[in-house]
């Protein structure tokens, strides 16, 4: 046979038999191919999610004192803090025996636990049980036992401190903080990786989440917080919120107060804003109903669909669609490539004026004329009941859609 | 020698073109993500600015196959296969040619990554905060093994096109179904000879790598090490050793034109 016949006889021979092979553990040999070993050669075995296993626990319990306004302060690289109120006469704890002072409506109680990761149990064990963690005065808190103020003091508080010796590289710690504190007291919280629950607490407060979910409900006073990469869910603010946080879903519903939002990448939904709705970021999505103040939106490329808006809109976006609805007031949008779709209350009482250089003008309302404006451009102004309000839309290549809106069961 | 640096540079002259093509559409694009910094979002410049890098591989395919199909269309393989060339000279220089001008091709697409880096003000002070935690010299050896495991994937991505497309042809019909069955055979190949090289090299010493943390706390270099079976890596060298050996054989006794 010659040479060339072998070859191509060789090729498919070798093709059938890659075929026939893939049935018979074609990886086999690749089983080891990348490893994980420590500095003794030994290997590190991972749990099926990629992560370390649990070697160990540390649990334990603190109370502290917080009188109202008084704050606590938590600060963990990676863990979970789950947080609630207690207010005055609720079913609670006792206050401890012994300690002088601590009444049960200033007892702030924590349970926490240090949960150490690692390959080897007695390396995990032994530095779970060097790890301290305990509760002490923030700095500028009268007193130096660690015991706060009397009930009414404002200023100062607990900071939850956790100290850990050097740590092996092998092992990985978390530590989960929960418990109960009063309903008056504020926090600071920051985690850099895990869970954040609060409910029930006061503010003006700080909450930091750099990765996982957030979750807050039926909070009084002002709030703040920050969040990327986290599932962010609000439940309840009496007061102010401000949410900033990239690459974050958020779900915000009841807020007393106005409720200002700076964020990339991520849906946003907003129910129930007593007072102004402020939104700047780009992509994602942003949804929201009844606010009763004014929105104000800075958006290059998110779409939005808003519904009951009380006061004043003014916005602007480059490629995000935005739809209106239940519009009352005044009105002011600049867009560019966005289609804009406006519907208003009614009977609407407004001036309109609507121009779009390339894109084209609906008006449902029938109240706008067509005017002169330059080549490609069109225009169109008219006045509807009194002409209390006005409402300005420009836009590049968007198109415009007026309408009236049918009003809202609430 | 001297043949094969003739043949070498004749080779490369053949790129010219392929490589002006790509220069010239990577240049323009990085130009373009120039101008965008500060107008876009912070950091998709630089993103964008790797995918030339990206595009590179199937760059490298069609480099591998036009290296010997403009000698047949041209005409000139029956100059090339009657000169007392060695096929191992022909292939080489082929292979090395497609390889050179993957090298710069990448050089030139990291650099206009790096100047689009380093315009982005933020980005370049957000970079270089987490490559100042990293030490120097685990910072060298990763970007120098990183680099060197690219350039070995093209210099891989072409031996392995080349053998198909002699491979196909053997054949006056079907050389586009016999190139494919070549390439399939090929990585199946280089597949099982992977795995064989596990148990025959197994005495070779793996290769370890210093682990790097990046968590919430900072970055840090752990005290871990990723182990990559050496066994593996030379069945891999080994087949395609064998590849290159065909391609040569297939030149110099085989082909037929």
């Amino acid at each position: 046979m010659k040479e060339k016949q072998l070859v191509l006889l060789g090729l498919a021979l070798v093709i059938l038999v890659s075929f026939l092979d893939s049935f018979a553990g074609v990886m086999s040999g690749y089983e080891e191919a990348v490893q994980i070993r420590d500095e003794a050669g030994n290997l590190v075995r991972v749990g099926e999610d990629g992560s370390l296993p649990l070697q160990a626990v540390q649990k334990g319990e603190l109370t502290g004192s917080l009188a109202a306004g008084q704050v606590l302060k938590v600060s963990l690289p990676m863990g979970e803090i789950d947080l609630s109120g207690v207010k005055e006469g609720e079913e609670g704890e006792e206050g401890e025996q012994g300690e002088q002072g601590v009444g049960a409506a200033d007892a702030a109680q924590l349970q926490y636990e240090v949960r150490v990761y690692g390959r080897n149990k007695e390396v995990a064990q032994e530095y779970a049980g060097r790890v301290k963690v305990s509760l002490r005065p923030l700095s500028g808190t009268p007193g130096a036992s660690g015991v706060a103020g009397t009930a009414g003091e404002a200023g100062g508080g607990l900071e939850l401190v956790v100290d850990e010796p050097p740590r092996p590289a092998e092992l990985k710690v978390k530590v989960v903080v929960r418990g109960t504190l009063p309903a008056a007291a504020r926090v600071d919280l920051e985690n850099g990786y895990g869970l954040v629950r609060v409910t029930d607490l006061s503010g003006p407060s700080t909450v930091r989440n750099g990765y996982g979910p957030t979750e807050l409900g039926r909070l009084a006073g002002d709030w703040s917080v920050e969040a990327d990469y986290s599932a962010l869910l609000v439940d309840g603010i009496a007061g102010d919120l401000e949410m900033r946080g990239d690459y974050s879903e958020a779900n915000i519903s009841h807020v007393g107060g106005d409720l200002t939002i700076r964020s990339d990448y991520k849906d946003i939904r907003v129910a129930d804003v007593r007072g102004d709705l402020d939104v700047k970021g780009d992509y994602g999505s942003l949804q929201f109903e009844d606010v009763a103040g004014s929105v104000t939106l800075d958006v290059g490329y998110k779409d939005v669909r808003g519904d009951g808006i009380g006061g004043d809109v003014r916005a602007s976006s480059s490629y995000g669609d935005l739809r209106l609805a239940g519009l009352r007031r005044n009105v002011e949008i600049e867009a560019e490539f966005a289609k804009v779709d406006l519907g208003f209350a009614a009977p609407p009482d407004h001036r309109f004026h609507l121009r779009s250089r390339y894109g084209s003008i609906a008006d449902d309302l029938s109240v706008t004329e067509e005017r002169s404006a330059g080549s490609f451009e069109k225009l169109r102004e008219g006045v509807a009941g009194r002409g209390q309000y006005r409402v300005s839309v420009e836009t590049d290549y968007g198109d415009i859609h007026v309408w009236e809106a049918a009003a809202r069961n609430r | 020698m001297k043949a094969f640096w003739r043949l070498y540079r004749k080779d490369l002259q053949a790129l010219q073109f392929t490589m002006l093509l790509f220069s010239v559409i990577t240049v323009a694009w990085d130009v373009f993500l120039f101008t965008r910094v500060g107008k876009w979002q912070e950091g998709l410049p630089f993103g964008l600015s790797f995918i030339p890098l990206a595009f590179l591989p199937l760059w490298v395919v069609w480099d591998a196959i036009q290296s010997y199909r403009s000698e047949w269309n041209s005409g000139s393989i029956y100059l090339m296969l009657s000169l007392p060339t060695s096929g191992w000279k022909l292939a080489l220089s082929k292979l090395a040619a497609v390889w050179t001008s993957f090298t710069l091709l990448s050089l030139l697409s990291l650099s206009g990554a790096w100047f689009i880096a380093m315009r982005e003000t933020g980005l370049a002070h957000e970079i270089m905060n987490v490559l100042q935690q990293v030490p120097r010299g685990f910072l060298l050896s990763w970007a120098f093994r990183l680099g060197l495991a690219y350039w070995l994937s093209g210099l891989a991505t072409a031996l392995v096109v080349q053998a198909a497309y002699v491979t196909s042809r053997l054949v006056s019909r079907g050389q586009f179904f016999v190139l494919l069955g070549a390439f399939w055979a090929s990585a199946y190949g280089l597949l099982r000879l992977g795995g064989l090289g596990h148990y025959l090299f197994g005495w070779v010493p793996d290769l370890e790598f210093t682990a790097l943390e990046v968590g919430p706390e900072h970055v840090r270099v752990a005290e871990t090490f990723l182990v990559v079976d050496s066994g593996i890596l030379l069945g891999w060298a080994l087949g395609l050793g064998l590849l290159y050996i065909l391609t040569a054989r297939l030149l110099q006794q085989v082909v037929e034109v």
